[in-house]
């Protein structure tokens, strides 16, 4: 193709054009141009010394990652990061899926808005409004959970849910996906909006049940979409995947008594790395847990591909 | 119809494109003007005003004041702009208007300082940060040179002066050991322990002089009120009110010029184990360790849950100050319990106000500065106007004419707030005090407890130095390690865990820590010493 004929078709994609490089150009200001400041990993960095010190300060090679590995909290930080997000993955991600076919498969359209609507109003709110909630339903204190078994004596002590240690995993599960597998339903639902209907009235015909046309047509329809949404989800696993907020949750439940469980990786790059405006620190941190993401998002869409053929990329 | 549309389209994103050009092209500008005022600094600091003598505080006939951008760096600040009556003169009286933001996060200033976009003045707790002569202009260059006649205690300069030989800053809440001694109306604020005054009277009014004492009185309240906690812990306060008890001190201590990590000191540890013994003997919860938040720990108190609130010594007058409503009443426990009870005090000051090396106007700057660190101008600010808003009594402290604890007033008076930040230590310990208060109460038995070491807390490392590091990870590893000693089900187990507690500061470098502290002590001391033997 000759250069003219290129321009040729710019011209003639122009308004198309002019959307995609204004897209492209926020991408690079906003998301690629302040990758350099990746660079104050390897660097001595102070805050005191500007923007212009991101390049001017002195580099110091891999001290930051290897103060985090010798750091003895190291091990607990992984495990409950790594804990936290594996437990989200396999409990979480199931969750849309069954409650969209559940959903679509309920056939009183009020009740079934009704249920749509009230399970995907929690994504809405904000994590410190959930862990008041948390508070006032599981406090040992005063939580009406506890008030409510106390006074039905099924219980002759208040449960220590946001204190115990060993029920801190078990509650950032739970809550996360009170929170947000609603809203992922929502997804899974315009997946199942795109199946052929004819294709359901052709296995009635042929005599199938609900059950087997779940299996053979509903699950089979669903396959892109839940494995787009699996590949996105290893991707940002350690962020809580499908459902986020590892972090806020860390930080807002998380407490001095259950921290041996609480504690992630990044709460420890926030109280470490940024609230002591150690930046070159908490760089490294992120850079760690960001190259490990990437790592696995290709991983995941390399096996995603060999097995089912269907991938991101 | 579609070629119509495509060139509206075009026209569009065109439109669009220069638009954003223009605003960027705005934005770099006016990075440009502000550049080349402060490249004037005090060049032009005269121009907009009458008679910016360097007199101060004077009347003046000031046509236009000065205005100069003011950030505070404290998100909870409760004054958000330069209103009211207050301000207002001390506006006339130095012919300056601070244009004030406050911080809406706790990495504002940070971001501030990276972005290299710095307002003319700064009012931080930061003194590690904005202590650096690439941010802020030297009170010893700028005070000589724009208020000659303007002296600082030699005591307040050692303690703010830095590495480089500069002081920055005269930080707020700050007097030395004669100025406290000179003022026995002026009591250093100490934790404190507030108790419920009804149920006080309840038990017979029982003596309480020492631990066991307390111990008794927590274990009466327990069998009498079995809904109610004996003890409700500050997240705040959590500890330091028992510390005092056993004489035990916080960061850096002095044994006999070696200083040593406060970990080490066995006062500590006797004040870890009695927290876990509160624990074991059932006075307090083990969630009272969860909660983050003073006002819900206050509200609980508020509510009737709690019989005893760890706090400051003013802890129940404003308890009782919150609880009108609801009728109840509380009590200090006003004497030390115990002769091992003691307080070293190292403190060396809080919020500073910096004069920023992009500061447009440093003559005004150091105007309004040195009206604030005034007796007059101070006064005027914290307390309001003399004669009108307070009287001095004979003894020599401040009596009210309006109830300083109570926010709206001040807030329309615009008075206290703007006062705090050149407040001194003695300044502001003659505001608490008022004739039979609680805080009063303790504030005198707690005086003949105290001694004073500031060289102490010049001891600071650099931010990012291996020895602050050290310092962040231990601070850091005691928040849950601690909690460990305080909930462990046997004392056995409480003293494993503070074993545990003390092998853990080794491995992050407790020893390196004390070694660098050690050196940096003597030659402090050595001047502290030298300046207050004269």
């Amino acid at each position: 193709m000759n250069p003219l004929s290129i321009l040729k078709r710019l011209h003639k994609q122009l308004p198309f054009q002019l959307f995609v490089w204004a897209g492209l150009a926020y991408l690079i200001v906003f998301s690629y141009i302040p990758m350099f400041g990746i660079i104050i990993a390897f660097k001595d960095y102070r805050i005191s010394s500007g923007i212009e010190g991101i390049f001017t300060s002195p580099w110091s090679g891999l001290s930051h990652f290897r103060e985090l590995i010798d750091d003895y909290n190291f091990p607990m930080l992984v495990r409950n990061t790594l804990a936290i997000s594996i437990l989200k993955i396999i409990f979480s991600y199931p969750i849309p899926i069954l409650f969209a076919i559940l959903l679509s498969e309920v056939r009183n359209v009020f009740f079934k808005r009704f249920v749509q609507t009230a399970s995907y109003l929690p994504h809405f709110i904000s994590w410190v409004v959930v862990t008041g909630i948390a508070y006032a339903f599981l406090s040992s204190g005063y939580g009406i959970l506890n008030d409510l078994l106390l006074n039905l004596h099924l219980i002759a002590k208040p449960l220590d849910i946001l204190t115990n240690p060993d029920s801190f995993w078990g509650l950032a599960v739970s809550t996360a996906i009170w929170k947000e597998a609603g809203w992922w339903t929502i997804i899974f639902l315009a997946a199942l909006a795109g199946i052929d209907p004819s294709l359901y009235e052709a296995a009635e015909i042929d005599g199938a049940g609900r059950l087997k046309r779940i299996l053979y047509i509903t699950l089979p329809g669903l396959k892109s979409a839940s494995i787009v949404v699996l590949i996105l989800t290893i991707g940002s696993m350690l962020g809580g995947g499908l459902v986020g907020s590892n972090f806020e949750q860390a930080m807002l439940l998380g407490n001095s008594l259950n921290s041996d469980k609480s504690q992630i990786i990044q709460t420890y790059a926030f109280s470490i790395g940024l609230a002591q405006g150690r930046f070159s620190f908490a760089t490294a941190i992120d850079l760690m847990q960001s190259v490990i993401s990437v790592i696995l998002i290709f991983g995941s869409n390399a096996v995603a591909k060999r097995l089912s053929g269907t991938g991101l990329f | 119809m579609i070629h119509r549309y495509k060139s509206r389209l075009t026209l569009l994103m065109a439109i669009l494109l220069v638009a954003g050009g223009l605003l960027s092209a705005c934005s770099q500008s006016s990075n440009e003007s502000n550049t080349s005022s402060s490249n004037d600094n005090a060049s032009n600091s005269t121009s907009d005003t009458t008679s910016a003598s360097n007199e101060g505080a004077q009347d003046q006939t000031c046509t236009k004041p000065v205005e100069l951008s003011m950030f505070v760096d404290a998100t909870w600040y409760p004054f958000q702009d330069w209103t009211g009556e207050i301000p207002e003169m001390i506006t006339k009286a130095t012919c300056v208007k601070p244009k004030v933001t406050v911080a809406t996060d706790d990495k504002q200033l940070a971001l501030m300082v990276a972005s290299g976009d710095l307002p003319d003045l700064v009012v931080s707790f930061n003194f590690k940060l904005m202590s650096d002569a690439k941010l802020s202009l030297p009170y010893n260059e700028i005070f000589p040179k724009y208020a000659p006649d303007v002296t600082f205690d030699p005591v307040k300069v050692l303690v703010n002066t830095v590495s480089d030989g500069n002081y920055y800053a005269m930080r707020n809440d700050f007097s030395s050991e004669s100025e406290w001694k000179a003022n026995p109306y002026a009591h250093m604020m100490t934790a404190g322990l507030a108790l419920r005054k009804d149920i006080l009277e309840e038990l017979g009014n029982p003596s309480i002089r020492s631990l066991q004492d307390l111990d008794n009185v927590f274990a009466q309240v327990k069998q009498k009120h079995p809904d109610m906690m004996p003890l409700i812990l500050n997240p705040n306060w959590q500890r330091n009110y028992f510390d005092t008890q056993f004489g035990a001190q916080g960061g850096f201590v002095d044994n006999g010029g070696k200083i040593e990590y406060y970990l080490r000191q066995p006062s500590v540890k006797d004040s870890m184990l009695y927290m876990n013994s509160l624990y074991r003997n059932g006075y307090v919860t083990a969630e009272n360790f969860a909660y983050k938040n003073e006002s819900e720990t206050e509200q609980m108190v508020l509510s009737g849950k709690g019989f005893a609130y760890t706090w400051t010594y003013s802890g129940a007058d404003r308890l009782n100050a919150g609880g009108k409503d609801k009728g109840l009443q509380f009590v200090q426990v006003a004497e030390p319990l115990g002769p091992e009870a003691s307080i070293v005090s190292t403190g060396t000051g809080g919020l500073g106000v910096y004069v920023t090396k992009d500061n447009k106007n440093v003559e005004a700057s150091v105007r309004f500065l040195k009206y604030l660190f005034s007796e007059e101008g101070w006064r005027l600010a914290e307390w309001g106007v003399e004669g009108k808003d307070w009287t001095w009594n004979e003894a020599g402290y401040p009596v009210f004419n309006y109830d300083p604890q109570d926010l709206a007033v001040i807030k329309q008076k615009g008075v206290y707030w703007w006062g705090v930040p050149t407040e001194t230590g003695v300044g502001m310990a003659l505001s608490s005090f008022k004739e039979g208060s609680e805080t009063t109460r303790q504030g005198e038995a707690y005086d003949k407890i105290i001694s004073f070491n500031p060289a102490i807390g010049m001891i600071n490392p650099d931010t990012d130095s291996q020895e602050q590091i050290i310092r962040t990870n231990i601070e850091n590893m005691v928040k849950t390690e601690a909690v460990k000693v305080y909930l462990s089900s046997t004392a056995e187990e409480a003293q494993k865990a503070y074993d545990d507690l003390i092998k853990k500061a080794e491995k992050i470098g407790m020893a390196k820590l004390e070694t660098w502290a050690t050196e940096q002590y003597g030659p402090l001391k050595e001047k502290y010493d030298s300046i207050t033997k004269q």
